[in-house]
């Protein structure tokens, strides 16, 4: 009982270090905050009920990052095949700032942005996500995505090539 | 190169802006609500994974103890004894019992498989002993003994033989020895028949 309990708290604290990294990947594959949050919370339920199986501990946050990425790229997919979320820009626009005009070019900004993400391959897309999230350096991607810091290095300078040349009238303002 | 600096860093900042985003404030609460629902994690061999595949080898030892029980018991040939009751007197009564009609045995038509490599069902030939005497033999000689147990019969031995019975064997007839006449020769020839 008692290690049960430990249990119950080890994973509460788990839960309230990580909750917004898991939904950060969810947001960054899907763009929608409902459904980035449903993803994320079945990703904390999935790794709820496995979470005694977990050897190293330490390894949650990676841990959580795969589980909640391939249930994004599930959802993904899903959403495209019913027609649902064609494009993933949502009305929230974090770069929206009040100014109905600015509003609107931070709009189309967002959208160029995220359809140019999008567009990038699977491997390429997290990486880009996971850089630009919560600071990750490139051994923490490494670390996270348990591949060799090489190739995270490489899959970051093709996926900067790739949106450069997607968002060259964004990046030359 | 600065250019190229420049453009990572503007990308870089556009990414992290689009990605700055947090999840609502109930978020947490909503998890941990979902997570109350749902069993307590539990251990790779726990609740019905441990107990499934242990109810599972107690059933099939169960069964295989019930018919272990269930088998009959190997058969001893007890056809001998059989026989030996059957031949055997039966209890005096002072009349005269009718011959007893022989049972034929159940003899089974041979099987045309029957050989090495025969897959025939062979389990029959085991429980039953081999047959040396023949029914009709078999039947005569039960009911020779019966009737010599009743006295029906007298075995006597006594009889003597021929040769202590006296006097001289005198041949049925007499018989000549044969004579055989000469040949005579007439002219240096012989006799022309």
């Amino acid at each position: 009982m008692s290690a049960d309990a430990d249990l119950e708290r080890e994973f509460e604290a788990r839960l309230v270090e990580s909750s917004t990294l898991a939904f950060r990947v969810a947001y960054g594959v899907l763009g929608h905050r409902q459904d980035a949050e449903d993803v994320a919370q079945e990703a904390f339920t999935k790794a709820y009920r496995s979470f005694r199986q977990l050897r190293d501990r330490e390894r949650f946050r990676a841990w959580l990052v795969r589980i909640t990425w391939r249930m994004a790229i599930d959802r993904r997919r899903a959403n495209i095949r019913r027609g649902a979320h064609e494009a993933p820009v949502e009305d929230f626009d974090p770069l929206a700032d009040g100014n109905p005009e600015k509003d609107a070019a931070a709009q189309e900004r967002s959208a160029h942005l995220w359809r140019a993400i999008d567009a990038l391959p699977e491997k390429l897309r997290v990486v880009t996500v996971l850089a630009a999230i919560e600071g990750h350096d490139m051994m923490e991607i490494s670390t996270l995505l348990d591949v060799p810091a090489g190739t995270v290095k490489w899959r970051l300078f093709a996926a900067r090539k790739a949106l450069q040349e997607k968002l060259q009238w964004l990046i030359s303002r | 190169m600065a250019d190229q600096q420049m453009n990572d860093d503007v990308l870089d900042r556009a990414l992290r802006e689009a990605l700055d985003v947090a999840p609502s404030p109930d978020f947490v609460a909503r998890v941990r609500t979902r997570i109350a629902s749902e069993p307590a994690p539990r251990g790779v061999f726990s609740g019905w994974m441990l107990w499934t595949p242990i109810a599972a080898c107690a059933t099939a030892a169960a069964i295989a103890l019930a018919v272990w029980i269930g088998r009959p018991a190997p058969q001893v040939r007890q056809a001998v004894p059989e026989r030996v009751a059957a031949v055997a007197p039966p209890a005096s009564t002072g009349t005269p019992t009718p011959p007893e009609t022989p049972t034929p045995p159940a003899v089974r038509p041979p099987s045309p498989l029957r050989g090495y490599g025969a897959t025939g069902p062979t389990v029959a030939s085991h429980n039953e002993p081999e047959i040396l005497i023949s029914p009709e033999e078999s039947s005569a000689l039960r009911r020779l003994i019966a009737r010599a147990s009743e006295g029906q019969i007298v075995v006597n031995d006594s009889t003597p033989p021929a040769s202590e019975l006296g006097g001289e064997t005198k041949p049925l007839a007499e018989i000549e020895p044969l004579k055989i006449d000469p040949i005579v020769s007439v002219n240096g020839e012989g006799v022309r028949q």
